[in-house]
């Protein structure tokens, strides 16, 4: 047997499945009214998720700045309010510019070659805040554990006394970092984020290969 | 602008087809795949305007769907709720326990990576070598060394499986 038996096997397979009943509107329509579960439509959906997420937290923070809810009087003690609004604040404007970015790409009716490498320039975007973010949720931890109760030092101070204060903000930052260990330990921080970022990058290698590879023939 | 899309996927099915069963080998990924190059081929039906032959659009969206959109991952939760009978992609596997030659040419291109796989099917499908390098976006003198290399890839294979 050789190339030109498979070349007859191959144009016997395409009879078949041109003899093979057609498909039923009713099939075809409802198929393509579902959504796309595509990478890049996932991920697009996934990024204007996030944008709408940092968009609602961006407002609590400014409401809770221009509000005051807190009763804060002293300009220092709106610093982790400050410190959340403005890590809030690069986020979304980070996670608009590439939900702008990727709505732009389209990468169906290029050739092969150049589909591989929009889709790996997408997948790097898509990496590319990954340690921005793990940095910005750090602060926001940071902040949100200790310079939040930090911030009603004086007023618990003034109210329970110096030992009497310290200690119950020490209570307040205890319990918060309590929680945020449970937390990283059953996995919430730590464990997905870098099994799906290795799942990326796999992947990204995988396009790459696939792009030099076509590379290499030209 | 239903019905002129849908009888241009009947009439090209067998492409479908093909490609599904040359980049997966699970039923159900089969089904998942099908469906997602139905939807972006209907999303990039606006635009299709005749400027090339509708097979090497057909081509195009569902091998740049197979492999470089499809991943597993985004798979079940979202796959269409229709009853499996209402769609039977006809099963390579199936079809090469009745015929030798079907057989063997199965085993052949499983052994190939995802882009030689992509060239030998259009070349099996008798696509001339500039609709090759239109879809795949390489040269088209590299379509005939990148032919040539994967027909000897195939032959040895043909015969270390035959011997």
């Amino acid at each position: 047997m050789n190339f030109e038996d498979l070349k007859t096997a191959w144009q016997e397979y395409d009879i078949k499945l041109q003899s093979t009943q057609a498909l039923s509107d009713k099939l075809i329509v409802s198929m393509i009214k579902e959504r796309s579960a595509s990478r890049l439509s996932k991920v697009k959906r996934r990024f204007n998720f996030l944008s709408l997420y940092l968009a609602g937290w961006t407002f609590v923070g400014l409401c809770i700045l221009i509000g005051n809810p807190f009763d804060y009087s002293q300009s220092i003690e709106f610093i982790p309010i400050w410190i959340n609004f403005i890590c809030m604040l690069l986020l979304l404007f980070a996670m608009i510019n590439l939900t702008l970015n990727l709505h732009k790409t389209e990468v169906n009716q290029d050739s092969l070659h150049s589909s591989v490498n929009k889709i790996i320039a997408i997948i790097s975007e898509y990496e590319k805040p990954a340690p921005i973010l793990r940095w910005a949720l750090r602060l926001l931890i940071f902040s949100g554990t200790f310079l939040f109760p930090l911030s009603f030092l004086p007023r618990k101070i003034e109210r329970l006394g110096i030992w009497g204060g310290v200690g119950d903000m020490l209570i307040s930052i205890l319990i918060s970092a309590a929680l945020i260990y449970i937390a990283h330990k059953l996995g919430a921080f730590k464990h997905h984020q870098a099994e799906k970022f290795q799942e990326d990058l796999r992947e990204l290698d995988e396009l790459k290969s696939l792009s030099k590879e076509m590379q290499q023939q030209d | 602008m239903e019905q002129p899309f849908i009888s241009l996927i009947n009439q090209h099915r067998g492409i479908l087809y093909k490609i599904c069963n040359l980049y997966c080998d699970d039923e159900e990924d089969k089904k998942d795949l099908f469906q997602e190059i139905l939807i972006q081929l209907w999303r990039s039906f606006p635009s299709f305007r005749n400027d090339s032959k509708p097979s090497t659009w057909m081509y195009r969206v569902g091998l740049n769907t197979a492999i470089s959109n499809f991943r597993k991952e985004s798979r079940k939760p979202e796959r269409f709720s229709l009853s499996d009978k209402e769609l039977q992609i006809p099963d390579l596997e199936e079809m090469s326990l009745k015929s030798e030659r079907l057989g063997l040419l199965k085993q052949a291109v499983e052994k190939l990576n995802q882009i030689e796989k992509a060239i030998i099917m259009l070349y099996l499908d008798e696509k001339s070598y500039d609709e090759i390098s239109d879809i795949i976006g390489i040269s088209r003198t590299n379509v005939g060394v990148r032919i040539n290399r994967i027909k000897s890839k195939l032959e040895t294979i043909i015969k270390h499986t035959t011997s």
